[in-house]
């Protein structure tokens, strides 16, 4: 194995469509219009030396390293600013450019340290390989001049120098080694599009100054890696680097936090990952990252990482380890005996939307076929199952609409409860650099998220509304396209279901659906709604991107409709630039509703009770399968707390902390007789396991995981599972035990069978991603490359589908007790339930959660910043550390929920989406007041981690 | 009512009041057909228990749901696989 090595072009690829051909050191070369001479030249293998280009930035042409001699054309221009022309003949070596180029070079070098053996960055320096390249054999000016190199020069101090930076956990700044190419600037502008980096000073006394000269960590900067990637020198170095030295091998594989699915090369010693570093070629990401993906990977080798299994009779006892035999014959003569005493459908499972598509295949099968039921239930159900259910029942496929790509050819970006920024930040990069071309931006959230304003972008129009009233927006903006006469009438007429418009535009058309009307409830001016609706409807390419803000109501599914109506209505499906796109939480949440893991369904959302669907499993399976549809994780709490639930198989997840209502889940799993958790570490989940099956990290396993765009792409294993068995192994033991054999040597053969049960899989093989790189499913004879854009032509469902979307507000209701509505979300340094996140030096950015509660209602209770407050539900009351905040409106505070002894979810309700059960996060109604302490749930919290946790202790003495 | 049976109640209830603004038959349909879909026997049986118990505090479309579940009738009917015949409620895949 060696490092994958990617070429780097000088200057980014030119899209013109015409091509332009001209002579490189005597080679012809074709290019499209507007590519660069130095990528140019790259194209026909010559590297022209270069220090401040390369392909993920604009040309800057400020190292005068790149010259060339064009026959006719005076002078020796930049290669990276100079765009070809048809028949230019360049010469990328002549005596002139290597003098000039040997010049520029012995400058550069005479303030650089040349302690290059004890250097990080030895072997991967751009600067060192152009020294070599340009044949630099001496300095002549020597050191003793003015430099940034020494802290002292002849015994006094010099005032050029500045020490490093370390403040940022993941990398350090060395401003001693910097040659000022500005490429860590662009990056931060370009790529990332923070612009926390800029150059302070002028001439020699220019200088990458991160915010107003402050330390990394104080300033703007999100520690995206964006810079580090960029810097040609050891400036900017991954302190993983520094530690572990360069990395002799790398794996392409993909990022295991958000739904964005990043591609990035593990850069490796052995198996050690020196560093994670974004893949050009990922079409995902295309070579961006943000601070957990890039940086945030040290859980995986964390010493809280269990790797033994260990059982316990009760959930009282130490927890004891045993072998995997025992573990595993454990679990399931529990399961067996459990079945025997309370029935068939008393056990159920869960899979995880962190793992692999093919583990999560397994856990389902597991369950249909092993257990003989369908209580197979996944976090999706708390996510984003009304994206399904509303965009199944409208457009007919339950999935984003675009690649992400498409938001380059957006005009109008509607962000509906995303917060991207944070949740999705490197599409958010993408977005951001599109709304800096000009596109325009309209934000509803009921919180100013970053993207209302940040640095070159401002939303045109923020609908700030109050929670859990989005279908009231979304009619309002539907009643002003329809009775203003904005609807794309044409592509109605040929693409929607006729009977079904009219009946919609005649409900929406009714007065009480206008922005005057809904007025009073959304709390957003009705002439702000109108001009949002006409600038959607009317100012070109309309996408719609949404988060959990929109799902986790008890409105979701009617609030999903709500948007295909909208967005059928303008015409903005089918085709690149529009649609209507949900920004997934977790990196496999598609893939594993793709896989089946819903209690109704099999892979490929085909409802259990379809016959044709359900004989050919049972023909690939061998046995009879359940026609009925199991429970749903909600279904299965209640049922363990109302006795009839008694066992549940949880691989990846963690329920008791992500879960609403955590009284109420605890309850379920202390009353369940058999909890099996498989995990990286013993989560909050775990506290009511009875067998535990250590799991592996994406770095431990072969697989595949499907992203928000509907993307397959590889997970390739770069260290072995810590524990010996892969998780998928894990779940082939369960399932032999149980008495159901699977036959798999490799997880590609589980694709394969899913790919032969799967029509829309059916051209997907590990092959195949391996050739492509990766594959947008549908994926199959019809699409054999996949499906980047979908509905082009006509819906999967055939005609468009206009839902009738009443308003009907949730019965979580504010009132003198519970006056202010209480909204949850996430942070960008932490992920989730925070069980990797919070074991990595991401916590030095969010090391506890916090209640934003606006200076109003901070006022009204004398709350200052940083005082502890009890936030207090119908459910139950926890306290947090206030931070007063006017991104909030009146009346709304927000948390996030990363850390369990914050408890969020002991506050949220168990109201949920009418249609999929999905929680109802978004909306609880709650009283703030000043506390001096934790809350009774949370002093319990601690005791029971203690106890909960325990690990038998071995005679020691003896 | 158990705390269980007013949760199924609950989530009746708020099927319908997604198909308020359908007309009878679509909407009886609609809330029939979901929770045909997406619940499970057990659940139906102790709704279906409920209601023939009295059935207090389900809205009148839920009762009239329910009434076609009642007799002789298998509670399942077979869903289509392919999507462009599938009713409006036929999953909820997310």
């Amino acid at each position: 194995m060696s490092l994958v090595q990617e070429i780097d072009y000088g200057t980014p690829r030119s899209t013109a469509e015409a091509l332009v051909t001209l002579t490189v050191d005597g080679i012809a070369v074709e290019v499209p219009a507007g590519t660069s001479i130095m990528r140019a030249a790259m194209e026909v293998g010559t590297k022209i030396p270069k220090l401040c280009s390369t392909d993920m930035l604009n040309s800057f042409g400020s190292c005068r390293m790149c010259l060339v001699e064009i026959d006719g054309r005076p002078g020796t221009p930049a290669s990276c600013t100079t765009p070809v022309a048809p028949g230019m003949v360049v010469h990328t070596q002549t005596e002139r450019l290597a003098r000039i180029r040997k010049g520029v070079m012995e400058l550069y070098i005479s303030d650089h340290p040349l302690d290059c053996l004890t250097c990080a960055a030895n072997g991967d320096c751009e600067l060192q390989d152009v020294a070599g390249e340009v044949g630099l054999r001496e300095v002549r000016y020597g050191y003793s001049g003015e430099n940034h190199v020494f802290a002292k020069s002849g015994g006094v101090v010099n005032d050029n120098w500045m020490p490093k930076d370390e403040s940022n956990p993941y990398f350090t700044y060395d401003p001693s080694k910097c040659i000022v190419c500005s490429r860590c600037v662009r990056a931060c502008e370009e790529v990332q599009g923070t612009f926390a980096l800029t150059i302070s000073g002028r001439g020699f006394d220019s200088r990458v100054s991160p915010g107003m000269s402050e330390p990394f960590l104080d300033s703007e900067c999100v520690s995206c890696g964006a810079c580090v990637q960029a810097c040609p020198t050891a400036t900017l170095t991954e302190k993983s680097v520094i530690e572990i030295g360069q990395p002799e091998h790398s794996v392409v594989t993909t990022c295991a936090y958000c739904g964005v699915g990043c591609s990035f090369k593990a850069e490796m010693r052995g198996t050690t990952v020196a560093r994670m570093v974004p893949y050009k070629d990922g079409k995902a990401n295309e070579g961006h990252s943000c601070v957990k993906g890039r940086f945030a990977w040290g859980y995986a080798t964390h010493k809280d990482r269990i790797t033994k299994p260990m059982i316990r009779a009760k959930i009282t006892d130490a927890w004891r380890e045993v072998t995997w035999d025992e573990a595993i014959n454990h679990a399931a003569s529990e399961f067996k005996r459990i079945q025997a005493k309370y029935g068939r459908d008393s056990i159920g499972g869960i899979t995880s939307s962190r793992c692999t598509n093919e583990e999560t295949y397994l856990v389902q099968k597991l369950v249909r076929a092993a257990f003989r039921n369908n209580n197979v239930d996944t976090c999706a159900r708390v996510c984003h199952s009304p994206t399904g259910y509303g965009l199944k029942a409208t457009l007919g496929t339950s999935a984003g609409t675009q690649d992400f790509a498409s938001v380059a050819e957006s005009d109008v970006i509607v962000v509906i409860g995303a917060n991207p920024t944070d949740a999705h930040p490197v599409f958010a990069s993408r977005m951001k650099r599109r709304l800096r071309e000009g596109a325009r931006l309209i934000v509803i959230d009921p919180r100013k998220i970053d993207l209302v304003q940040t640095p070159h972008v401002k939303a045109d129009y923020h609908l700030q509304l109050m929670p859990g009233t989005n279908v009231a927006i979304i009619n309002a903006l539907a009643h002003v396209v329809v009775t203003e006469g904005l609807v794309n009438e044409a592509y109605v007429r040929e693409r929607c279901d006729l009977g079904d418009f009219e009946s919609w535009a005649r409900f929406i058309a009714e007065d009480r659906h206008s922005p005057e009307a809904v007025e009073k409830i959304t709390g957003v001016s009705a002439a702000e709604v109108r001009a949002a609706a006409r600038l959607y409807a009317t100012g070109g390419n309309g996408a719609i991107y949404y988060g959990l803000g929109v799902t986790e109501h008890s409105q979701g599914s009617t609030m999903v409709m709500g948007m295909a109506n909208l967005a059928m209505a303008t015409g903005n499906i089918g085709k690149i630039g529009v649609g209507v796109n949900p920004l997934r939480g977790q990196n496999n949440v598609q893939g594993a509703c793709d896989m089946g893991s819903f209690p109704h369904e099999f892979p490929g959302y085909r409802h259990v009770s379809d016959d044709a669907t359900r004989h050919m499993f049972e023909a690939l399976w061998g046995l009879e399968l359940s026609a009925e549809p199991g429970l749903r994780i909600p279904n299965m709490v209640d049922e363990a707390v109302g006795g009839s639930f008694k066992g549940l198989y949880v691989q990846g997840e963690d329920i008791a902390q992500s879960d609403p209502d955590t009284q109420h889940i605890t309850a379920g799993l202390s009353a369940m007789e058999c909890v099996i958790v498989q995990d990286l570490f013993l989560n909050e989940t775990a506290k009511y396991a009875h067998v535990f099956l250590p799991g592996s990290s994406f770095l431990e396993k072969d697989g595949t995981f499907t992203n928000a765009e509907r993307r397959i792409s590889r997970v390739r294993k770069v260290m072995p599972p810590l524990s010996g068995v892969g998780d998928w192994e894990a779940t082939v033991l369960l399932s032999k035990a149980l008495g159901y054999e699977m036959q798999y040597t490799h997880p590609s053969e589980i694709m394969d069978e899913i790919a032969a049960l799967t029509p829309s899989f059916a051209g997907v093989s590990f092959a195949k991603i391996e050739a492509l790189g990766s594959v947008q499913w549908p994926c199959n004879d019809a699409a054999p490359n996949g499906t980047p854009t979908m509905h082009i032509d006509r819906f999967v469902r055939g005609k468009g589908r206009f839902m009738l979307t009443d308003f009907q507000p949730t019965e979580e209701r504010t009132g003198p007790r519970f006056p202010l509505i209480l909204t949850t979300g996430r942070i960008l340094s932490q992920y989730n339930v925070g069980a990797q996140t919070r074991r990595t030096e991401n916590s030095t950015w969010h090391e506890e959660d916090v209640l934003e509660i606006h200076p109003f209602d901070a006022e009204n209770r004398g709350v200052r910043d940083g005082d502890l407050v009890a936030i207090q539900s119908r459910s139950g009351e926890i306290s947090l550390r206030a931070l007063v905040s006017e991104r909030m409106q009146p009346g709304v505070v927000y948390t996030t929920f990363h850390h369990p002894i914050s408890g969020a979810n002991v506050v949220t309700t168990e109201f949920s989406d009418w249609a999929t059960n999905c929680p109802e996060y978004k909306v609880t109604a709650v009283q703030v007041r000043r506390t001096n302490g934790p809350s009774a749930w949370q002093e319990q919290f601690v005791d029971d981690s203690v106890a909960m946790r325990r690990l038998e202790v071995l005679d020691a003495a003896e | 009512m158990s705390e269980k049976i007013e949760k199924l109640v609950r989530m009746a209830n708020q099927i319908a009041d997604f198909f308020v603004p359908y007309p009878d038959d679509e909407a009886v349909a609609g809330v029939r057909e979901h929770i045909r879909s997406f619940w499970t026997p057990a659940m139906r049986a102790e709704l279906m228990a409920f209601f023939e118990a009295g059935g207090v505090g389900l809205k009148p479309r839920v009762a009239t749901a329910l009434e076609g579940f009642r007799g002789g009738h298998s509670p399942i009917s077979k869903v289509p696989a392919g999507p462009e015949k599938v009713g409006q409620a036929s999953s909820d895949a997310g």
